[in-house]
């Protein structure tokens, strides 16, 4: 039987669990995801001490080098509260308060992602069971609202005229002018300059709504990793921040899942042992259908074949499920986020190319593809290991 | 009763604070409307292709690059993302107080998206 899963009740100082906390799963992987941005791209380093404060109170401490090294401090301890599980909606609050807090100190400091980071931080540490995740929601439908605003009421924007030059400065890929060349004067600035305000617009609305919110989280990524891949940029912490946020938009099972396997099969039996040591919640339950009480309404020989993920409602198999268990593991996201970390230079300036590469494996593209492999490995599980490796 | 307020009373402040914190940014991106800066939550992330070049002289002594970057914590040169009113916003409020004994001539050359070539200056005259 699928147990449902229930905070802890007691403190687990391990970053790689996720109950027993205030915050829902899925909210504090994003706590924690953010912060291993925040930590890894060294950004608590550049917190400012006052110098032109938006507000101008906060001059009192201008060269007062106390004031920086306080919210760098904060940064650190809170981060560190984060990942050890330690009362992390106060941990968020104060982590997103010193990055507000250093944005208000400082005017050049000030940059939208910085911003972001701050108040996705600070509202997650505001979060309480009865709104939910909707504060985080609502502040990344706003930012895709007004920023495709911003850019429908510019007329730079509406003639492709800005694109024609941003393009100029930042995008780094050959092929862009060489398209561009083909087409009539302005034609390709303009449709991205369209491109990019349809987009944001439909992220906004599509995030708002439960039926539509899937494609909105795919129209985001795919935004991303386009810009990316135009100009092999980060725009500050943005490229990894947004995609994490859409971690609020998802619906994470309240209860383990269940995975049918093949328990005559030694290869499945690896996989099995392989996949539950990288559970540290303990969100799959394991079960081999020739012993399962339970099949799920499952056709008896089903499984045999395929592997089954029963997730709630839902059912998978076969390269679908092993896509959804990857996506409801935790950890992976954080096996996906960090080779994008290093500096441009670790990828001879293509790491762009990573983020194409998970975007298409997580596809419907891939999926024929990825079926094909799966039903490969299937078909000769028996030759790679003995039937004999049981536990 | 008083235990159910208790639980309940930090839990509302909360929700409230939470959407206090979102209007205010509602707020932000309205009053973007009529002015020209961006600053905060007016959200126009990298909506902007500023070119600039200042030049800034105090008591008739051209300050370098170096020395540029640091008073106003910008590059001397660059593309700025952010719209130029932000720029000049940087160099008015520190030429008002920190710097407000020198006398600094600021004279901020940019174009928008390749447009004309424009001149903003401080002190205005």
């Amino acid at each position: 039987m699928a147990e449902e899963l229930k905070p802890a009740g007691r403190w687990s100082p391990n970053p790689l669990r996720f109950d027993g906390t205030e915050l829902p799963l899925p909210l504090l992987l994003a706590a924690k995801l953010i912060i291993v941005v925040v930590l890894v791209r060294l950004e608590w380093r550049v917190l400012p001490n006052p110098f032109i404060p938006a507000l101008p109170i906060l001059d009192t401490f201008a060269f007062t080098p106390l004031f920086g090294l306080t919210l760098k401090m904060a940064v650190l301890i809170g981060s560190a509260a984060v990942l050890l599980n330690y009362r992390v909606r106060a941990a968020c609050l104060i982590v997103g308060s010193a990055f507000l807090l250093g944005i208000l100190a400082s005017r050049p400091y000030f940059q939208n992602n910085r911003m972001y980071v701050g108040c996705l931080l600070f509202l997650l540490g505001l979060y309480e069971p009865r709104t939910g995740p909707w504060l985080v929601r609502i502040q990344t439908i706003l930012v895709f609202f007004a920023a495709a605003l911003n850019k429908l009421l510019d007329s730079d924007w509406r003639s492709g005229q800005f694109f024609e030059y941003w393009a100029s400065v930042f995008v780094n890929k050959s092929l862009y002018f060489r398209f561009d060349s083909w087409m009539p004067a302005m034609w390709l600035p303009r449709s991205m300059s369209w491109m990019t305000i349809t987009m944001e617009f439909g992220i906004a609305f599509c995030l708002l709504f439960r039926r539509s919110r899937m494609w909105g989280i795919w129209l985001g990524l795919l935004l991303a990793v386009g810009q990316n891949f135009l100009t092999e940029r980060n725009f500050g912490m943005f490229f990894y921040v947004m995609p994490i946020s859409y971690l609020a938009f998802v619906t994470w099972p309240n209860r383990s899942m269940i995975v049918l396997y093949d328990g005559d099969c030694g290869f499945c039996t690896r996989v099995r042992m392989l996949m539950e040591r990288f559970d540290f919640n303990r969100s799959f339950v394991w079960q081999s259908f020739q012993r399962s009480q339970n099949l799920h309404a499952i056709v008896h020989e089903d499984p045999r074949q395929l592997l089954y993920l029963v997730a709630e409602h839902k059912k998978y198999s076969g390269f679908a499920a092993f896509k959804m268990m990857v996506l409801y593991n935790p950890l992976m996201y954080f096996v996906l986020l960090f080779p994008l970390l290093p500096p441009q230079a670790f990828y001879f300036h293509h790491r762009s190319l990573v983020g194409v590469a998970y975007l298409l494996f997580f596809s419907p593209i891939f999926a024929p593809a990825g079926e094909a492999l799966y039903k490969w490995i299937a078909r000769n599980r028996h030759y790679t290991f003995p039937a004999s490796v049981r536990t | 009763m008083a235990s159910t307020a208790s639980v309940h009373g930090p839990q509302r402040l909360r929700g409230l604070i939470g959407i206090a914190f979102l209007l205010l940014q509602v707020g932000t991106v309205i009053h973007a409307r009529f002015v020209g800066s961006r600053w905060l939550g007016a959200w126009a992330p990298n909506d902007y292709a500023v070119w600039y070049r200042f030049q800034v002289s105090v008591g008739n002594r051209a300050l370098s690059s170096d020395e540029i970057a640091q008073r106003y914590a910008l590059p001397a040169e660059g593309v700025y993302e952010n719209p130029v009113l932000n720029i000049t916003d940087i160099v008015r409020q520190r030429e008002q107080t920190y710097g407000r004994a020198d006398n600094a001539q600021v004279v901020l050359r940019y174009h928008r998206n390749r447009g004309p070539m424009e001149e903003w200056r401080w002190p205005k005259n």
